[in-house]
């Protein structure tokens, strides 16, 4: 069964057709990659899949439905700092759960287990004005986790970190993907985090963006970057994404 | 693992520092002034410091008119909160109202749009001729002059969260209540708060001319009074008073300010 079913999606701002025809489809579970040139729309497409952009043409729907965030357990890591200034980042990373009104001492656990995970533990009664952009970006990722969603959505989401940090995230994710068959769209310009991580990895064109290839990644995991059929695949998606 | 930020934006380093630059900055002003004064010709209309000082503090024990400074400092300041609070508790809804319904805007900001222009002061002939020269028309007027600052910038202050923090909020599963009420009113409050400052400052300004209009009592008087009579030290006196008020009031809103708006401090 398919969890995300996106038919003939187009989106325009003004003469500028950014998304041309698009149509594809996630499985219940999957984890996709989108990698792209940049500006190419991959974070338009995110944006209209939560529907943040009307889209002008074609549907996307999930689990056979129209998106409606109150229904669908939706998460989205965006690119830029979604953190509320006004919250710290324990407040932040609790947030959603508050929204879907669970009890208090679930939400503390919850919250408890993601800022460990992100290792912000004893930043928690920080404001986002006082830490770091690698922080800042920590505190989405733990608030985005810490719901538990049907759907992650995340765009580029560690692009601004250390490597070191990043390694652990990828792999926290990893697990987080598999302990609860989280469907994953992943966007990311990094062709060996495309397939470290995913199951099947979707190369966009340039401007007006469509898909250029849908790769199925069957590599088992764990995946060990300097394995011969890493590289090997790795150097196909690059040598694909070196063309356009 | 990255460290938070530390910032250190204060110029004068410690605390005790800047108390030690303002006494000094203080001193000064009074010293010029008391060589001002010193002239002949000046000394006339300009009475010195010490002068000013004295019958600012003999007021709180001999009354001015009927009334001690304390109690006409007592009056203006009901005048100003009664005005301001009723300024405040129409002009914040009004900014949020304006703000989030695009009908309502449509509706109320062509009206808004004419009323904002109109000074304070312009309102003073109607609030006689609606309220009379008792309290009301003086609160009618601070409110009017409150009203316009304040809905102004909780307006602004709502319209301008971020897209980034409702799109979040909403991904998360926030209904229009919950963005409301986490999201919309908590990133206005630094600019309700810089709307609520200003008008304050813009209701004293009421507060003295209403009260130079019809008014037995109250700072303003106190200086109308002293207009009337010549009295440079009672003028200057009641204007001592208003700056004094004034820096208290100031002082007790950042106060408030800080202690909504932690996160706006934090760091800074």
């Amino acid at each position: 069964m398919n969890k995300v079913e996106v038919k003939n999606l187009t989106k325009q701002f003004g003469e500028l057709l950014v998304l041309d025809d698009i149509s594809f489809n996630v499985g219940d579970g999957e984890f996709l990659c989108i990698v792209g040139p940049t500006g190419c729309g991959k974070t338009t497409f995110l944006n209209s899949l939560t529907k943040i952009y009307n889209i002008d043409r074609g549907s996307i729907l999930i689990s056979g439905e129209e998106v409606n965030p109150k229904k669908h357990r939706l998460a989205y890591i965006m690119q830029e700092y979604s953190t509320m200034s006004w919250r710290n980042v324990r407040q932040n990373v609790s947030f959603g759960l508050e929204v879907m009104k669970l009890p208090q001492k679930e939400i503390q656990e919850k919250t408890d287990a993601a800022l460990e995970m992100v290792g912000l533990d004893k930043f928690q009664k920080y404001y986002p004005n006082q830490l770091s952009a690698s922080m800042l970006q920590r505190v989405a990722i733990a608030r985005a986790f810490a719901v538990q969603p049907d759907l992650l959505l995340m765009d580029e989401p560690y692009g601004q970190l250390d490597i070191e940090l990043r390694f652990k995230l990828e792999d926290e994710l990893l697990n987080l993907w598999r302990k609860l068959g989280t469907t994953v769209i992943f966007i990311t310009h990094n062709i060996e985090e495309a397939v470290y991580l995913s199951e099947r990895i979707l190369v966009l064109t340039n401007k007006p963006t469509s898909i250029k290839a849908s790769i199925n990644n069957e590599l088992p995991y764990p995946r060990n970057v300097t394995s011969e059929d890493f590289i090997a695949l790795r150097n196909e998606v690059t040598a694909m994404i070196k063309w356009w | 693992m990255s460290e938070p930020k530390k910032r250190n934006n204060n110029f004068a380093g410690s605390k005790s520092e800047v108390i030690v630059m303002a006494v000094f900055a203080f001193a000064c002003f009074f010293c010029v002034w008391y060589l001002v004064s010193l002239n002949e010709r000046i000394g006339k209309f300009f009475p010195n410091p010490i002068v000013v000082l004295e019958s600012f503090f003999q007021a709180f024990v001999t009354p001015i008119g009927q009334n001690t400074m304390l109690e006409h400092i007592f009056y203006s300041l009901r005048r100003v909160t009664t005005g301001f609070l009723l300024g405040a508790f129409i002009g914040i809804p009004l900014g949020l109202v304006m703000a989030c319904s695009k009908t309502l805007r449509a509706l109320l900001m062509p009206l808004f749009s004419i009323v904002r222009p109109i000074p304070g002061l312009a309102w003073i002939p109607l609030a006689i001729l609606w309220f009379g020269l008792g309290e009301s028309s003086k609160y009618f007027l601070i409110c009017m002059t409150a009203l316009v600052g304040i809905t102004v910038q909780t307006y602004h202050g709502a319209l301008n969260v971020d897209p980034l923090h409702i799109g979040a909020a909403r991904m998360l599963g926030a209904n229009n209540f919950q963005l409301f009420t986490n999201v919309i009113i908590r990133s206005a409050i630094p600019y309700i708060f810089a709307g609520l400052q200003g008008s304050f400052a813009g209701a004293w300004c009421a507060v003295i001319a209403a009260e130079m209009i019809r008014s037995d009592e109250g700072v303003g008087w106190i200086i109308f009074n002293g207009m009337n009579y010549a009295n440079t030290t009672q003028v200057i006196a009641g204007m001592l008073a208003i700056g004094i008020v004034g820096l208290i009031t100031s002082a007790l809103l950042r106060a408030l300010e800080r202690s909504f708006c932690k996160w706006n401090i934090q760091g800074k």
